[in-house]
Order: C-alpha cells, then sequence, then structure tokens
C-alpha cells in the first residue's frame, strides 16, 4: 500500500463508543444522521472506509458531539473539526440548564416536571419556527416571566405552614 | 369561594379542553380565547391553589422527546370545583347586570 493510500484510508470517522467506521451507506441512528450531514458538506469522495486499527492510532484532533467522540485525520482534519463544531452547534437542540434550574426551586414533584415539560414542547416548536438561538431567548424570557408567580405561590405556601408549625408549637408549648 | 380572573379562566379552559387539558393548551386556549396569553408559571401557580383548594385534580400522562422525558400533567375539574366556577360566573353576571354596565359604557 502506497504512502498516498494509506493517508487516503486514513480520513474518516470514528464513534469510539462502537469502534465503528461509518461509510455512508445511508444513515441509520442519530450518529450516523451527525455523520451524514459532515459527509454531505464535505463531499462523499473525500470518505473512504478505514481500518478501524489505523485511524485510531493517526487520531489527531478529536470532538465531542452528543457525548459520542469523532476522530478526525488527515487533509481533512481541519474542515471536519470546523463541521463537526458548525454540527455540534446546529444540534444543541436542548433548552438553557440554568433557567431550567430556576424554575425547578420555585415548583417541585410532578407540577415542576410538567412545567419543565411544557417549556421544552415549546421550546421545540420555536426551534422549528425560529432556530434555536431566538429559541433559547424565548425560553429565557418565558422563564423570567414565570418566577414571580411561581415565587409568589412559594412563599405563600411557605407563610402558611409557617402559620401551622406556629400554631401546632404553641399548643404543644403553651406559648 | 371566590377565584381569581386566572382561576376562572383556567378552569373553563379545562372544561373546554377536556380530557386533554395541560399546561401549553390551556396557555393556547387562553391566548386565543381571552386575548392575553398567560405565563406557564402563573398557570401553574393558579393550578396549584386550585388543587389545593379541591375544584381541580391531575393526573399524569405520556412522557414523549420533544418534552426532555417529562410526563404532561393533565388537569379535570372536581365537583366542588363545578360548583364554585358556577357560582362565580354567576356572581359576575348579576353584577354587571346590576351594573347596567353596557349603558354606563356608550
Amino acid at each position: 500500500m502506497s504512502e498516498d493510500r494509506e493517508r487516503d484510508n486514513s480520513i474518516g470517522i470514528i464513534w469510539t463508543s462502537t469502534m465503528k467506521i461509518v461509510d455512508g451507506r445511508g444513515p441509520s441512528n442519530e450518529t450516523d444522521v451527525i455523520w451524514a450531514s459532515t459527509a454531505k458538506a464535505l463531499g462523499a469522495g473525500k470518505f473512504r472506509i478505514a481500518d478501524p486499527k489505523t485511524v485510531k492510532v493517526e487520531v489527531m484532533r478529536r470532538v465531542r458531539i452528543r457525548n459520542q467522540v469523532i476522530f478526525a485525520e488527515g487533509d481533512a482534519e481541519q474542515e471536519i473539526f470546523n463541521l463537526a463544531t458548525a454540527v455540534k452547534r446546529k444540534g444543541r437542540r436542548e433548552p438553557p440548564k440554568i433557567a431550567e434550574v430556576c424554575l425547578a426551586a420555585f415548583l417541585n414533584g410532578a407540577k415542576g416536571d410538567a412545567l419543565l415539560g411544557d417549556l421544552s414542547e415549546r421550546f421545540e416548536q420555536d426551534c422549528e419556527r425560529f432556530g434555536t438561538g431566538r429559541a433559547r431567548r424565548l425560553y429565557w424570557s418565558r422563564t423570567i416571566r414565570s418566577l414571580w408567580p411561581l415565587m409568589r405561590r412559594g412563599a405563600a405556601r411557605a407563610i402558611k405552614w409557617g402559620i401551622v408549625v406556629d400554631s401546632v408549637r404553641r399548643f404543644f408549648t403553651g406559648g | 369561594m371566590e377565584l381569581t380572573t386566572l382561576e376562572q379562566h383556567a378552569m373553563l379552559a379545562i372544561i373546554a379542553l377536556h380530557p386533554n387539558a395541560y399546561g401549553i393548551s390551556i396557555q393556547d386556549h387562553i391566548g386565543r380565547n381571552a386575548g392575553y396569553e398567560p405565563s406557564v408559571g402563573s398557570i401553574y401557580a393558579a393550578l396549584d391553589r386550585l388543587e389545593e383548594k379541591g375544584f381541580v385534580r391531575s393526573k399524569q400522562g405520556e412522557a414523549t422527546r420533544e418534552r426532555g422525558g417529562r410526563r404532561k400533567l393533565y388537569f379535570s375539574l372536581t365537583a366542588p370545583g363545578r360548583k364554585a366556577l358556577t357560582g362565580s360566573i354567576n356572581a359576575t353576571h348579576s353584577l354587571s347586570r346590576a351594573a347596567g354596565w353596557r349603558e354606563a359604557l356608550v
């Protein structure tokens, strides 16, 4: 095998979780979809099925996408890295975590879970309509609008239970 | 027992949407029919109050991928809830009749 051919063979993407080389025979799962969009953008001609051992030895850069590690090597390294980063950014369709934590602090249990689920559902709709960036801003806006009523509700509960606990304490201590 | 405007609207939405009344559908229904869109937080705060008063009950539904694997919470009215809503709407009607507000506003 010539040096060029070896080098050509080493251009590819490998997922360490499965040690499987995706050869572009059509997407069959989420991982393949990510690969397919990367490969489509690069042009399928640049990719060949590589020997897993070779690719593993020749790893130069890795990119983490949705908990999958992508190894890219060879001439296409920088290109794959850029595209993989773009795919990662495009694919990050998750509501802001900090906003979720803020909401969960004021309403827990089944209602808290349902509230976060409703906002996630709305977020998905917004992603389809406006794109991820605007959807994340809208999520924050909805969170901020929701905080005040939830805080008031939490305070009302706390005061009510405070009064109950205080009454029980007075009853037993004779205060 | 008195109901706030949002509580009244949420209860009317629950009746209209039965058996698919959950946070988002209630919010959309109020938005379409009442001309304002309350925040999801204020809807849940109102529903939490109503459940505490025994006017609504909740039942967990299915979890879907777009909800991040979280379950829906479906709401329905209880018999005391229906009675309270009827009383509240009747009170509003008789007050508005007594005030003759249409004539007063013209």
